[in-house]
């Protein structure tokens, strides 16, 4: 197996496929700490693309409780358990051995998935998850950890769940693409997502079995696997909308929550993102460190990026976004004047935001944060289009408007 | 004594006959002339007095001699295992132009189902040869200068395709908002693994691994039944193909053919399943006999290949070691 | 391999041209086993064969080549080692010559199917018998029954494609695919009882490391590599691999501590003999491998610690 370099986990590891050369790729950051689970997103994606015969327990975008819930049914629970027997006791990280650049969350010094496999029976370590499984899939919904009496206060709360919106990651060394003997998966140069050729799969379910994520679905009305589409035309900017301009998915465009925001980062010959410093994704997972891959340790580098729940035990969220929490926590609890404009683009456009501008604003106000106080500043953040034209403007400080006292027209 | 046996005396001697044997091994690879004959398992097709039909229950069956085929665990670097069934028994027949082969072997769990994700479906396939290729070697799947032609077939493609909604009768769905075909990706896309009137034989093409390729033409029938714990499955096709590249046959003439065998039960798909190596088939111009059920015969032969065995070797050897002990 | 055996008097150069033959041969039979049978047939399982297309079409045609210069060297074998025990003017000697005789016509007379194939199969099958007979009686008993356990799974599985043969040649049927299974034991049983060929087993040290290097390589082939391992055990050697896969790895060590001591105490001729009869493999595959059998076989019975060998070894253990 040639070599490939996952800067999620600070090393080199084995991979089926030697660099697929992507010059860009899909990539996105959910903010845990704003999703109600409305599931308006799982809607949005249901009603666009799974609503046929045969799809009825397919849902390829989802928003799960944790630590209890999971669709298919404890799918992570399962891995990591595989993980954990297959090479028991070592499956932890080296934070100390990092590097701003090329292991910014230290060292994972365990085996990926792709390396507690035999190479024979599996090429990835994975299981079919069972019928029963793929049932229920918003099973455990709301559901705690404990009943706090006495109320709940941070950093970490003794009662908590939180939600977990799961789409597929299009990783950057997919485990579907690897474990296909067909050749049937292919990951797209020009915005790395990943796609199962419906014309060449034969329903073998290896993807199924290998994708750590689950999030390649078996179709018994046409026995072949479906997977996320990543809303490609609407990527590749061929929705009206936008005038051939790529425009987020339909699961990001729908969130009422304001917690997403998708776009496309570009890539280098290695797998790693090139030096973009205005993208807002480039920021927020390179420059701020505030958002986190959804467990690394498995090995496929994916790319849907996650701020971690400020409210959740540390040692859980560890388990689940890798060493990078405390610090994302830390720049999410107390932002920097650019973190906290950048994070203002979240679901202000439909279209992909390519990079953005901070202009400075007045300061407007001061908030207490642990014991430290902090100053607010109303800076506005101006995103721009794959052809550099200012597509939206939004400031820190909502604009308020006050409405007169005793109005004629439109009155509820 | 031996010193009367063909000497090498001259270093030029030795270097003759080097080159003399090196020459000759070139010009047989150069001609393409192999000395060697395969003595692996055949399997003759004898011409049937009646067309045989798809039925594997079909009566002219019953006098066509069948081949046992020892299977093994299929070989990859990955995707495989597989190895649950030993052996298959084969049969063929020919009617008309039309080559028949009957595939029977025990398998009791009767796995014809794939509606649940974690469910696969027994198979069985023929492979042949695009060109007829030399015994040695014989290679899986094939490679780039010989590809191979399979004929599979499923029994979940002969149950059918179903909707989740038709195959649990609780299940209770809103609505859909729409049934259109375009919909159902797999079969808008032209996969004939997901189109319904497939039928349950598909012909396949393969260069070597993950090439594997469904044929431009599909021209195969077949025909499985399952009974009392053994699957029989009868697959036929005229000798010329539709489609020039694929296998084709001829009265007299003769040709490797490879089994495999995927029991569902044992998760076995793709390249898990029970392989066969190459077997000859010859097509045979004479009639079926009414024979086939006279196994007196065999059994004397057996008696006297494997006493004749037993006398020859052992009495070899004890005389051997007597002429010893004498000097 | 270091396949040409040395005459006792340094800088003669005399030798029976037999020696230079049966040691062309087995070096060309080695290649195309490792490389034709073998290599040729897992080589399409590496990912990306298409990029390393040139160097695997010339390793092909290397294996190709090999197969054929074996071929022509088995034939050249044939007649000389048919001399060789014919001049022995013993009852063995004369029945093995004999074997190879008409081992070498039914090959050949099968070739343009000029005889059933029954008969060419149980032709096969009496010469294969026979020369282990006569190798067997030419050996001390523990070597004999090595020779013999070789003989049994040979012709328990040449019993099989025989009767398979004549049902199809209209002999009338009989299951008797047990035969198989029979035969796959006294095909492990003879591999693990192959060190009984060496006298004193067990005292050669590299032997034995070989033989442990060799149970833990082919124990973890199967352990890891299963099923590739085991359609190359059948596809070259005719087993099915059924029996526990800790049996193979055993009989693979026991193999190879044989070949590394019969190296180590320069008993050349009975490790070519050996070598060839592991090339053919058990059971009929085609005439080349079944010729391979034959020609190890005779070698066997030419080399062993009897009257007059005409392939004595140059030194005695």
């Amino acid at each position: 197996m040639p070599p490939v370099y996952n800067w999620q986990l600070g090393r080199q590891m084995d991979y089926r496929y030697p660099n697929g050369g992507a010059q860009r790729q899909f990539a996105a950051v959910f903010n845990t700490n704003r999703c109600i689970a409305c599931q308006t997103c799982t809607m949005a994606c249901k009603s666009t693309w799974t609503f046929s015969p045969g799809q009825e327990l397919m849902w390829w975008n989802n928003v799960e409780t944790k630590p209890y819930g999971g669709f298919p049914r404890h799918w992570d629970v399962k891995i990591l358990d595989l993980q954990e027997k297959a090479n028991p006791g070592a499956q932890v990280w080296n934070a100390t051995k990092k590097d701003p650049k090329t292991a910014p969350y230290g060292t994972f010094e365990g085996k990926t998935i792709f390396e507690t496999a035999d190479g024979v029976n599996q090429v990835v370590t994975g299981y079919i998850p069972t019928e029963d499984e793929w049932k229920g899939p918003n099973l455990h919904e709301d559901t705690a950890t404990a009943f706090s009496k006495n109320g709940v206060s941070l950093p970490e709360h003794s009662g908590w769940f939180f939600y977990l919106q799961r789409i597929c990651n299009h990783c950057t060394y997919p485990a579907c693409l690897a474990a296909c003997p067909r050749n049937a998966i292919y990951k797209r140069p020009e915005d790395g997502i990943v796609l199962i050729d419906q014309n060449r799969c034969r329903g073998y379910r290896k993807c199924t079995e290998a994708c750590p994520y689950k999030k390649s679905m078996y179709r018994p009305s046409t026995r072949t696997s479906e997977k996320c589409i990543g809303c490609y035309p609407r990527v590749e900017g061929t929705d009206p909308l936008t005038e051939g301009l790529p425009m987020e998915t339909r699961c990001m465009t729908a969130c009422i929550g304001k917690i997403r925001l998708q776009g496309l980062v570009q890539v280098g010959a290695d797998g790693q993102w090139l030096e973009d410093r205005q993208n807002p994704l480039y920021y927020l997972v390179h420059v701020a460190k505030v958002a986190l891959p959804l467990y690394p340790q498995f090995g496929t580098q994916p790319n849907v990026y996650y701020i971690p729940p400020r409210w959740v035990p540390r040692d859980y969220l560890r388990q689940m976004f890798g060493p990078g929490v405390d610090d994302a926590i830390a720049a999410y609890t107390a932002p920097s004047r650019e973190t906290l404009a950048v994070l203002q683009l979240f679901r202000a456009t439909q279209q992909i935001v390519f990079s953005y501008k901070v202009e400075p604003g007045p300061k407007s106000g001061e908030v207490k944060v642990g014991n430290q106080v902090r100053e607010l500043f109303n800076d506005t953040v101006v995103g721009f289009d794959s052809k550099n034209r200012e597509i939206v403007r939004v400031s820190v400080d909502e604009p308020v408007y006050e409405r007169p006292a005793k109005v004629t027209m439109n009155t509820i | 004594m031996y010193k009367r046996l063909p000497r090498v005396r001259r270093r030029w001697q030795l270097g003759l006959g080097a080159a003399a044997a090196l020459l000759a091994a070139a010009g047989l690879q150069f001609f393409d002339a192999n000395p060697a004959t395969s003595q692996s398992l055949f399997l003759t097709a004898y011409s049937a007095g009646s067309d045989p039909g798809l039925d594997p229950a079909d009566g002219v069956w019953k006098n066509a001699v069948p081949v046992q085929v020892p299977l093994t665990a299929q070989a990859g670097t990955y995707a495989a295992g597989g190895g649950s069934i030993p052996t298959v028994s084969a049969k063929a027949l020919h009617y008309q132009g039309k080559l028949y082969v009957r595939v029977e072997w025990a398998d009791t769990t009767k796995d014809e189902s794939t509606t649940k994700v974690e469910n696969f479906s027994d198979a069985v396939a023929v492979e042949f040869p695009a060109k007829s290729a030399a015994s040695v070697p014989a290679l899986c799947m094939g490679q780039a200068d010989a590809g191979v032609n399979i004929w599979q077939w499923r029994a979940d493609s002969q149950a059918g395709i179903k909707d989740p909604v038709d195959v649990y009768a609780g299940a209770l769905v809103d609505m859909y908002p729409t049934k259109d075909t375009l919909f159902y990706t797999a079969r808008a896309a032209g996969n004939p693994y997901a189109n319904p009137d497939q039928g349950p034989v598909q012909t396949l093409v393969s260069q070597t691994f993950g090439t594997l390729t469904i044929a431009n033409v599909q021209d195969v029938r077949g025909q499985g039944a399952w009974n009392n714990g053994n699957w029989a499955v009868v697959f036929t096709r005229s000798y010329a193909g539709a489609d020039p590249s694929q296998a084709a046959f001829a009265d007299g003439a003769t040709t490797d053919m490879a089994f495999a065998v995927w029991n569902g039960s044992e998760g076995d798909r793709n390249g898990r399943k029970s392989v066969s190596a190459f077997v000859r088939l010859t097509i045979s111009g004479t009639d079926l006999g009414a024979g086939g059920g006279d196994n007196t015969l065999a059994i004397a032969l057996a008696v006297a290949l494997l006493g004749g065995t037993v006398v020859i070797g052992a009495g070899l050897a004890i005389s051997g070691y007597r002429e010893k002990a004498a000097r | 391999m270091a396949a040409i055996p040395r005459q006792s008097q340094p800088g003669a150069f005399d030798a029976s041209a037999l020696r230079y033959v049966v040691g062309g041969l087995t070096l060309a039979a080695l290649v195309e086993l490792f490389v034709l049978r073998t290599f040729t047939r897992t080589a399409i399982h590496i990912p990306a064969l298409e990029e390393l297309a040139g160097p695997y079409t010339l390793l092909a045609g290397l294996g190709r080549y090999a197969y054929y210069l074996s071929v022509v060297l088995l034939i050249a074998a044939l007649p000389l080692l048919a001399l060789a025990l014919w001049r022995r003017r013993t009852l063995t000697g004369v029945v093995a010559a004999v074997a190879l005789t008409a081992f070498a016509a039914i090959a050949a007379a099968a070739g343009p199917g000029a005889i059933p194939e029954h008969v060419a199969d149980a032709g096969t099958l009496a010469a294969v018998v026979t020369l282990a007979g006569v190798a067997a009686g030419h050996q001390n008993t523990r070597g004999a029954l090595v020779l013999l356990l070789f003989g049994a799974a040979f012709a328990l599985s040449a019993v099989h494609t025989t009767l398979q043969a004549a049902a199809q040649g209209g002999l009338g049927t009989i299951d008797a695919h047990d035969l198989l299974f029979a035969s796959e034991i006294g095909g492990v049983a003879f591999a693990l009882a192959s060190p009984l060929l060496v006298p004193g087993a067990c005292r050669r040290r590299t032997a034995l490391a070989a033989g442990a290097v060799a149970l833990v390589v082919f124990g973890s082939l199967l352990g890891a590599g299963g099923p590739t391992t085991r359609i190359l055990l059948l596809w070259n050697e005719g087993l099915s691999g059924t029996l526990p896969s800790a049996i193979y790895a055993l009989a693979a060590g026991a193999l190879s501590f044989t070949l590394l001591h019969l190296l180590g105490t320069r008993r050349f001729m009975t490790l070519l003999g050996f070598l060839l009869v592991l090339a053919g493999g058990v059971g009929l595959h085609n005439t080349y491998q079944s010729g391979l059998v034959v020609v190890g076989l005779a070698v066997l019975a030419l080399s062993g610690p009897s009257l007059s060998p005409a392939l004595a070894e140059d030194k005695s253990p």
